[in-house]
């Protein structure tokens, strides 16, 4: 093969060819199908309303746990606060008892005989 | 002027915390007990408490508790307070509203019960002293001495209500025997 043949050869090789119809489409129903969240993240991440979501969401979440730590603390003391009204009721009823039993205690009876 | 308004307004808290004592007098006996329960429940405490019950008529009768203070210390030994500690607290149960319904003295124990009653508040007091052990209770309520005897039903408990009333349950009969000892009175 000359070299003006070779030449030929390669230009034809290389030579554009325009695809078949529709390959493109073909092509893209080959591909794998992308989550739904990627769908809405990556776009997102895009967008300059990103930074403001990211804001409100960090807020959303301390408020929530500030309001979580309100909750706790208030049970954590109502807690507290019933079992001392448990012992505190558990204490007069003790007393109360024993008054009731020193007041109608049987006692030998002196004098009758 | 200033002073009608200060006296007027000392005379309104006193009407409303008369039957409120100041136990304070006996915390220094904590340092000298081997046990000791302090307990002091205030409106706002009640209502924390009271958020826990979810019976309606608990809770209702919780509402008309106002405060409940409770003062019991335990000795090793006896003779580690005297009847002069607890004079501050039976000063204060002379005061108007109070009178004592019952006192049982038997040995070397002690043990007294005063209800209050004014107007449209309440309260009892029980002053418990025993060789080793010493209790004070304040409880200011309802009017109403009958609902303090279902208090103890709060807490699953009975015995509140033979006494002061407020239960089905009725006290023991008297024994038929002429009593003796050293008691003062009884109600």
């Amino acid at each position: 093969m000359t070299e003006r043949e070779e030449e030929d050869l390669l230009r034809e090789s290389l030579r554009r060819v325009q695809p078949p119809d529709g390959f493109a489409d073909r092509v893209m129903a080959r591909l794998p199908r992308q989550p739904w969240w990627s769908r809405i993240l990556l776009p997102a991440r895009r967008a300059a309303w990103a930074p403001a979501l990211a804001i409100l969401l960090v807020a959303f979440l301390g408020a929530g746990s500030w309001e979580y730590a309100q909750w706790r603390d208030r049970r954590l003391r109502a807690e507290r606060a019933h079992e001392e009204l448990v012992q505190a009721l558990e204490i007069t009823t003790e007393k109360v008892q024993e008054t009731k039993a020193r007041l109608f205690r049987p006692r030998p009876m002196r004098g009758i005989l | 002027m200033k002073y009608e308004i200060f006296a007027i307004a000392t005379l309104i808290t006193l009407a409303c915390f008369g039957q409120q004592l100041d136990l304070s007098s006996l915390d220094k006996l904590a340092a000298k007990a081997k046990g000791s329960t302090v307990i002091s429940l205030d409106p706002d405490k009640l209502a924390l408490a009271s958020s826990l019950v979810d019976d309606k008529d608990s809770k209702k009768l919780m509402n008309g508790i106002k405060g409940i203070s409770v003062r019991s210390f335990e000795f090793a030994e006896k003779g580690a307070f005297s009847r002069g500690d607890l004079d501050p607290i039976r000063k204060q149960l002379t005061g108007a509203g109070w009178s004592r319904a019952i006192s049982v003295k038997e040995n070397d124990e002690d043990v007294e019960i005063y209800f209050y009653k004014s107007g449209t508040s309440g309260g009892l007091a029980i002053v418990s002293a025993e060789p080793k052990e010493l209790t004070v209770v304040n409880i200011i309520g309802p009017a109403d001495l009958s609902s303090l005897g279902k208090l103890s039903g709060l807490a699953g408990l009975d015995g509140v209500q033979g006494l002061i009333g407020g239960g089905s349950r009725k006290a023991p009969p008297a024994p038929a025997a002429p009593k003796s000892g050293s008691k003062d009175d009884e109600e």
